[in-house]
């Protein structure tokens, strides 16, 4: 199964939100922010690669060296260009032939590199803010991730800090939210690649990760 | 079912008995050609005369690949390597049109001058064969759900400008060749002035066009003046060498190679359409560069020639101290 991460907006925590349910579900996390990669990255074939067709997908993911299996993102703007994002499919696709579930950290915007992954993805998760005027970039992802046919399974609110409009964001979405709060522990899950579903199970934020998990994994059985 | 018809707008031109339509043809076809630089521009109509929509297939029938026409890189929606699909609405038009590498729409005609007269005619019909393939059923997806997030997205990819030492995969360069060659097309001269063949599928106009674009955005750049100064080869000429060597190492795989070879040589260029052009374009090389290498050695005779150093030094220090006395007069006159 290939879930996509998306938000529309850059820094609502779509890494962070892709480490944590890479993690939740043993998945392989694939940076797929092409023109800046999000996740830590380090010697050897990166997705840039794979998709300038230099390397073999499964060249590029790197095992054993943190708490889930990464394909990491290129950093050069060189690399960025040369890659060809309709490769990404097949790349995805092969991850998944060898690998089994596949999460997708997908960049922020409209455009076809935030597209591609969608439309790719068995399905989908939209990270968003918890203020209210952040609910129109929801709504934007939403609608991208529907035309694209890449079914919501669920929502993440993140960062909250009082209680956010969960049942508004719910209902003008369409798909169950749930809320991590703000808590400093998952804002270091990308830094310290410690994820929160493992290193502090019982935490609002990684019971509402695998309220997340659990819901990809009953739409995986449909 | 095979409906070829010669409709055309010419006025005063009767129909042959030929020409007529099958009663059960719904369509009224219109095709017309045009031959620019080695390259014929297709252009066909279609009229449906039912009130139904209907499918149809436009087979591409010259001696040449299908160059389509092309949204974000890719083959616009419809669009294959024999030709075109889709429907015609009820009672409606459509009109396609592509490209294909070759310089007239008859087999043995290799001049690209322009064809008159009746011969015209029966040439233009030949250049694509019409199918109908039955009511249209609102079930067009032949496009992949990727390939259409990329059309209607837009690719989101640095510009060039941004990169430096931006080498294009040669797969790219080779398939961009029907949007670049048509613009290309126009100026059979590369900028420079130095002659490059245009041949079907060559990609060294291309390049040149690219190289000559790549000059103007670099001539000030001081990578380009570094490499003046200090011998090494400038950054846009490195492209172009890349791109030809790797065509060049590709042909000489394939010089009577085994299949085992050959089969790599084709999956690394990205199929057979991609490889058929690969002897022309290996010609073509071969040409420019002999152009290339016997311009460069004038030049490099020529700037060996010369020796402007005592003279600019002369001029340098005339116009200091002119600068110097314009500076003093200027001092005094503000005290």
């Amino acid at each position: 199964m290939i879930v996509a991460v998306t938000g529309g907006k850059g820094g609502v925590g779509k890494s962070t939100v892709s480490v944590e349910l890479g993690a939740a579900l043993d998945a392989t996390v694939v940076d797929a922010d092409l023109g800046m990669a999000d996740l830590p990255t380090g010697p050897g074939p990166d997705l840039h690669d794979v998709l300038a067709g230099r390397a073999d997908p499964i060249e590029a993911v790197r095992e054993g060296c943190g708490p889930v299996r990464l394909l990491p993102c290129g950093r050069s703007l060189a690399g960025a260009r040369a890659a060809d994002v309709s490769t990404l499919d097949g790349a995805l696709r092969a991850v998944e032939a060898t690998y089994g579930d596949v999460v997708v950290d997908c960049p922020a915007g409209m455009k076809a590199d935030a597209g591609v992954p969608l439309a790719v993805a068995d399905a989908c998760v939209i990270v968003a803010s918890p203020q209210s005027y952040a609910l129109a970039d929801a709504v934007r992802s939403r609608e991208l991730a529907r035309e694209l046919d890449a079914g919501l399974v669920g929502v993440v609110i993140n960062r909250a800090l009082d209680d956010p409009p969960t049942r508004t964001f719910e209902g003008v979405l369409g798909a169950p939210a749930v809320v991590v709060p703000a808590d400093p522990r998952v804002g270091q899950t990308v830094e310290s690649f410690r994820p929160v579903v493992r290193a502090a199970p019982s935490t609002r934020a990684a019971r509402a990760v695998s309220a997340v998990a659990d819901a990809v994994t009953r739409a995986k059985r449909v | 079912m095979k409906a070829v018809s010669d409709a055309t707008d010419r006025v005063g031109e009767p129909k042959s008995p030929d020409d007529e339509q099958p009663a059960a043809d719904p369509f009224v076809t219109t095709v017309s050609t045009r031959s620019v630089a080695g390259v014929t521009l297709v252009q066909v109509e279609l009229r449906n005369t039912v009130s139904v929509d209907l499918r149809v297939r436009v087979r591409n029938e010259l001696d040449g690949p299908v160059l389509p026409p092309r949204e974000e890189g890719l083959p616009a929606s419809g669009w294959g390597a024999d030709g075109f699909c889709g429907a015609v609405p009820a009672s409606g038009r459509r009109g396609v049109g592509y490209a294909c590498p070759v310089s007239s729409p008859t087999e043995t005609d290799t001049h690209s001058e322009a064809v008159s007269g009746d011969s015209e005619l029966s040439r233009d019909s030949d250049a694509v064969s019409i199918d109908v393939l039955g009511p249209a059923d609102g079930s067009e997806s032949q496009s992949t759900p990727t390939a259409a997030a990329i059309r209607s997205l837009g690719r989101a990819r640095p510009p060039a400008d941004v990169v430096e030492n931006d080498v294009q995969n040669d797969a790219d360069t080779d398939i961009d060749t029907g949007a670049d060659h048509l613009a290309a097309a126009s100026a059979v001269e590369t900028p420079d002035g130095s002659t490059v063949e245009s041949t079907p599928e060559s990609t060294g106009q291309a390049e040149m066009d690219k190289i000559a674009a790549v000059g103007e955005e670099t001539d000030s750049s001081p990578e380009n003046a570094v490499g003046a100064r200090s011998g090494t080869v400038p950054v846009a000429v490195d492209v172009w060498l890349d791109a030809a060597e790797r065509r060049i190492g590709h042909a000489e795989r394939l010089t009577g190679g085994t299949a085992e070879e050959a089969t790599a040589v084709l999956v690394d260029r990205g199929g057979a359409d991609a490889l058929a052009g690969l002897p022309e374009a290996v010609a073509a090389d071969e040409s420019s560069l002999r152009a290339a290498a016997s311009r460069m050695r004038d030049l490099a005779e020529r700037a060996a020639a010369t020796d402007a150093a005592p003279v600019v030094s002369s001029l340098s220090e005339a116009a200091v101290s002119s600068n110097n006395s314009a500076m003093d007069s200027h001092a005094g006159s503000e005290r």
